[in-house]
């Protein structure tokens, strides 16, 4: 029973998609696409307004290059990702 | 007349009706798949010997040549009398799985097109939304819940309102427009009880109170509306919300006046008892008269039960009273 409540709860956190800190790499430049965990493609869908897009970028990140590995933060309700900087 | 078939998948399909005791349908509207609970015996004297009922069975029924229930076995209690209870699941039980997806632009047609495809489901008639949904990313959601999703922003954006739902066998998506019932359910026809609960208790409000932080006057802007009347008459219900700094003061009067009109009433249940007609399921606009209460009008059947025991059929209907 505990483990039932436990597993309904974690799923109910899950599907509200709370912030996360992700890893991704970068398939593509202009426009960026990164592809995380091998399942998740995203792309910066070429809007000028940041807060209509699904890639946001940074200032620290604005040369990347195919193959760069970046850390994503995803926005509260997963719908909106912020690349935060490189990894090397 | 039921017709109560299941199909092993290896060639054999046996006809049960005549050992059938009971037999439920259940429908609901939003994000569930219908289901089906069988009573039937086991163990006759003159069973077939290679009569097998397994989950992932096939089961079909019919009722008067009408196809009610097309799904797949997913559960099977017995004991040691030969009472043997077998629930069942229309295709939409396979979209309670997690996957992942990125759409941009597509409609939800399309939305559910795709996620049939990939696994497999068979698809009838879908209705085209019209409505391009600009960008969606569901992480590893469950498929229903996206699906559910893209119904729910087509319906923001465009107020119409689709039901998706398993018709015997093939998935279909139809405007709520089109799923008029032509029969009435009220006094003197098929109606023999209902449930009837009007309420304040929970979600009414006849006071709203929004507040936003300024951040140029450094102060909370306060926002309210009322209707005094209804105070007199209940007491004080107040709601209070805190609204988006962005929002201006035209937004958030419309937003007032909305929540006011919303809450300020009575929400009202309604169930009723009657008499089956195995057409009526989830989704469905049924025409209501009781007139001791005084309601004729439409409602929206959130969820539908038909229960059939021997000649007995009636089923239990929640209505949404907007």
């Amino acid at each position: 029973m505990l483990e039932v409540l436990k597993q309904i709860a974690t799923n109910t956190q899950e599907a509200g998609s709370p912030v996360a800190v992700m890893f991704g790499t970068v398939t593509k430049v202009s426009p960026i696409e990164v592809l995380v965990d091998q399942r998740l493609s995203l792309s910066n869908d070429g809007v000028s307004d940041p807060s209509l897009q699904t890639l946001i970028l940074t200032e620290k990140v604005r040369s990347l290059a195919v193959n760069d590995s970046v850390v994503l933060l995803r926005v509260q309700g997963g719908q909106q990702f912020v690349v935060i900087d490189k990894v090397v | 007349m039921l017709e109560v078939m299941i199909d092993n998948k290896d060639g054999n399909v046996w006809d049960i009706s005549d050992l059938v005791s009971s037999f439920q349908w259940k429908t609901g509207r939003i994000g569930k798949a219908s289901s089906a609970e069988l009573q039937f015996v086991k163990g006759g004297i003159y069973e077939n010997k290679s009569f097998r009922y397994s989950n992932g069975d096939i089961l079909r029924v019919k009722k008067d040549g009408f196809g009610v229930f097309y799904g797949y076995i997913f559960s099977i209690d017995t004991g040691k009398d030969e009472q043997v209870k077998i629930t069942a699941y229309d295709q939409l039980r396979y979209l309670m799985s997690n996957d992942t997806y990125v759409f941009k632009n597509v409609t939800a047609t399309q939305v559910i097109q795709r996620i049939a495809g990939d696994f497999g489901l068979k698809v009838g008639a879908l209705a085209d939304t019209g409505h391009k949904i600009p960008s969606m990313i569901e992480d590893s959601k469950k498929l229903m819940d996206i699906v559910c999703k893209a119904l729910d922003l087509t319906l923001i954006a465009t107020t119409r309102n689709y039901v998706f739902y398993d018709d015997f066998g093939a998935l279909r998506l139809r405007n709520i427009n089109e799923m008029a019932v032509e029969f009435v359910v009220g006094d003197g026809s098929l109606l023999y009880d209902y449930e009837f609960k009007r309420s304040i208790d929970s979600d009414t409000h006849n006071r709203v109170k929004l507040v936003r932080d300024n951040k140029e006057s450094g102060k909370r802007d306060v926002y309210i509306a009322q209707d005094s009347a209804n105070i007199a008459r209940w007491g004080r219900l107040q709601l209070y919300e805190t609204v988006d700094e962005k929002a201006n003061a035209a937004q958030i009067n419309e937003m007032l006046n909305n929540l006011l009109k919303l809450k300020n009433r009575e929400q009202k249940s309604l169930r009723l008892s009657a008499i089956g007609d195995i057409r009526v399921r989830a989704g469905c606009y049924v025409p209501v008269i009781i007139q001791e209460i005084s309601i004729n009008q439409y409602f929206l059947i959130d969820e539908c039960t038909h229960t059939i025991e021997g000649a007995d059929h009636t089923m239990a209907l929640e209505l949404k009273v907007i």
